[in-house]
């Protein structure tokens, strides 16, 4: 029943506001501290991928936009960002998993989950279509090959 | 009732502010449902009895509102009761989230309910891990500090979350961490970090025992560093004598050492890591009658590979803070495409080991239990090792394959607790991905382990099909053919649609992490129906 309130009452609120991406602090895989905040000073729409490294889909769907990473930039000036939800358990294999798949795009590290927890995900792997404004256009739960295609195709109308 | 007046406040706070223009466009506000059911059913062969409630629901609701610097959270849990491989203690609905947080570019003041790490986790680190039912939030006040770009200072204070009430015990700490270099040359970064931590914990004891200690200390120092494609860091902890039901009630200090060092070929050809950690009394309780992993206020986790197959997790390390050492290495070798070893798509080889052993010790009949006078020696009693290999390569545009190969050891006797003995077990996995006509994929995924011990030998196999409009079907068997000759079968259905996500399954789960429908989680033992939500708002 309290759920049923609970829904009721934030469904019609969270239809008002624009979902936003939060500000919250994450790290490179260095090590070195960086605000999420800094993303948007691009001017350019972002896809922000949530993977870790015992995810098989997640790797799937990373690997999927780094071969399209050539096509990519001839379409849209979009920027391409994942970030591991590792925890210290694995996190030693984030730098491992980026070099032996190699990815070209910029990848981060919410060591204590910070910024998942901010956004709500529950399951990995969770994409964000972020346009120039700011605003979370759209979210992808779980990954479909052909999701890059869709995402493309998007990327082009922002 | 909290709940309810806590939405019609915030939706006051909302109509209220909604007059400025600007309001709406600052305002950040997002939620979530998370609902995990299962339906039992007794499996008579198996000698599985259904639990006497047959349905059984985890749900997690959750929602964030952030203006400008100021946010303002709240999680709703409902358990009717548990799912089965949870603890039962997580029982009934409540509002167990509440917070308020201001954030700008010095401070970061938190009240209510937060999570935050200290260094690697190995003194204090409060997490929440849904799919194996921790969540050790303190109740209470948390700053960060930022002075200068090179200086972070953190302090916490409150009571860990103890399944749906909070922990007796009190727990406060502070962590300073200074980074004097931090540039970027040439494209690579230069980084160097020290840090140190104290954390504090009283529980009140109301026992016999005049000395018990109920205010138990601990303090920590660290380092990181990156030179280019080198990397090292390392973190020892400290802790005063400290008794708990997990070490038996022993009047104990605590100690934990961890060194990691690696370097990586800077175009990502080929990579070197190595980790050890020493553990003795490690375990630090922020209930010190509590049993398991719940409202632990560190964090130490089993450093070994995360195999993501069926059969690999039958035999996972499960650590033993009471005294363990050992360590991980890592290496990996990309051979490039149009090459010799890597074809026309390239090859990747990933070659992982690991080795636990108990600390080199001598019992002893004071209140200490036991001593362990030198710090880096391998004890006689192995406890894990786990050598693995996998070789991923693609061969056409559409097809791929992984191949793993896993030689492993498990001290049954320790590990599970009980005179069991040792299990040695060889596992061999090959992974197919096959694309049709781009969209839709067929993934098959079979299994062999050879085990010398235990329930004998398994074979396992997995089949999914995904469809480009977000369907995925799958199939999977495990059997340890040999002994009992159960078949652990689970068959269903994943459909993804931007926001959501419903699975339904129905079969016989063995406790593990199953990979299926495009995700990864945590699945406790059952027999039956299994259905999952997931909706972000």
């Amino acid at each position: 029943m309290r759920f049923l309130l609970f829904l009721l009452l934030f469904v019609p609120l969270s239809m008002l506001a624009q979902e936003k991406l939060p500000a919250v602090i994450i790290k490179t895989i260095a090590g070195k501290e960086v605000n999420t905040e800094s993303f948007q000073n691009s001017d350019v729409p972002l896809v922000i991928s949530f993977w870790a490294t015992w995810c098989k889909p997640c790797l799937q769907e990373l690997d999927a936009f780094n071969d399209l990473t050539e096509t990519w930039k001839k379409e849209t000036p979009a920027r391409i960002i994942a970030i591991s939800i590792d925890d210290s358990r694995t996190a030693a294999g984030i730098k491992k998993t980026v070099g032996l798949h190699d990815w070209s795009f910029e990848v981060f590290w919410d060591e204590n989950q910070d910024l998942k927890r901010a956004l709500n995900i529950s399951l990995i792997p969770h994409t964000l279509v972020i346009d120039k404004n700011g605003v979370i256009v759209k979210r992808y739960t779980a990954y479909v090959p052909g999701n890059e295609d869709k995402i493309l195709a998007l990327l082009k109308t922002l | 009732m909290r709940i309810l007046l806590f939405s019609i406040l915030l939706s006051i706070s909302f109509s209220g502010l909604t007059q400025g223009k600007g309001f709406f466009k600052e305002s950040k506000l997002n939620g979530s449902l998370e609902t995990n059911n299962q339906y039992y059913l007794d499996n008579k062969r198996g000698n599985i009895l259904a639990p006497e409630k047959r349905f059984a629901s985890n749900t997690y609701l959750t929602a964030n509102y952030q203006y400008k610097g100021f946010r303002a959270g709240i999680q709703f849990e409902g358990y009717n009761p548990a799912l089965q491989g949870f603890p039962t203690r997580y029982e009934g609905n409540k509002l167990v989230r509440r917070f308020i947080r201001y954030t700008n570019k010095k401070v970061d003041v938190h009240i209510g309910n937060f999570f935050e790490q200290f260094g690697n986790g190995l003194i204090f680190r409060a997490f929440e891990e849904r799919s194996l039912g921790l969540d050790n939030n303190l109740d209470g006040v948390g700053i960060r500090y930022t002075p200068f770009r090179s200086l972070k200072i953190k302090a916490v204070w409150g009571r860990p979350r103890t399944f749906m009430e909070r922990s007796p015990g009190e727990v406060m700490g502070g962590d300073l961490e200074w980074s004097p270099l931090n540039k970027e040359v040439n494209g690579n970064t230069q980084l160097f970090q020290l840090g140190a931590s104290y954390v504090k914990r009283f529980m009140r004891y109301y026992g016999a025992d005049p000395r018990f200690p109920q205010q138990v200390e601990a303090f920590a120092a660290r380092f990181n560093g990156q030179f280019n494609s080198l990397s090292f860091s390392g973190e020892w902890v400290h802790k005063s004598i400290e008794a708990n039901f997990p070490n038996d009630y022993i009047k104990k200090k605590g100690l934990i050492l961890f060194l990691k060092t690696g370097w990586q070929d800077p175009t990502n050809r080929m990579g070197l890591q190595f980790q050890f950690r020493r553990l003795e009394n490690a375990d630090y309780k922020g209930n010190f009658n509590s049993s398991d992993a719940v409202a632990s206020i560190n964090y130490t986790p089993a450093l070994t590979r995360q195999h993501t197959n069926l059969l690999a997790n039958i035999y996972p390390h499960s650590i033993q803070p009471i005294g363990e050492i050992g360590g991980m290495g890592d290496f990996f070798i990309r051979f490039k495409k149009n090459t010799p070893l890597g074809g026309k798509f390239g090859t990747r080889v990933d070659i992982n080991y690991s080795n636990y052993h108990a600390l080199d010790s001598t019992r002893v009949t004071t209140g200490e239990g036991f001593i362990s006078k030198r710090i880096i020696a391998f004890g006689k009693t192995k406890l894990f090792r786990d050598l693995n290999l996998i070789i991923d390569k693609r061969w056409t545009k559409e097809y791929k394959t992984l191949l793993t190969f896993i030689n492993l050891f498990y001290n049954r006797t320790i590990l599970q607790g009980g005179p069991y003995g040792d299990v040695r077990a060889t596992l061999v996995v090959t992974d197919h991905y096959i694309k049709i006509k781009k969209k839709y994929q067929l993934r098959i995924n079979a299994e062999h382990m050879w085990v010398n011990s235990d329930e004998r030998n398994w074979a396992g196999l997995l089949t999914e099909w995904s469809f480009p409009n977000g369907l995925s079907l799958f199939v999977s068997d495990m059997t340890n053919y040999q002994t009992y000759k159960m078949h652990y079968y689970n068959v269903g259905f994943a459909l993804s649609k931007n926001k959501q996500r419903i699975q339904l399954s129905a079969g016989q789960q063995r406790a593990g992490l199953l990979c299926v429908g495009g995700i990864c989680r945590f699945v406790p033992s059952y027999n039956g129906f299994s259905l999952n939500y997931t909706l972000n708002l």
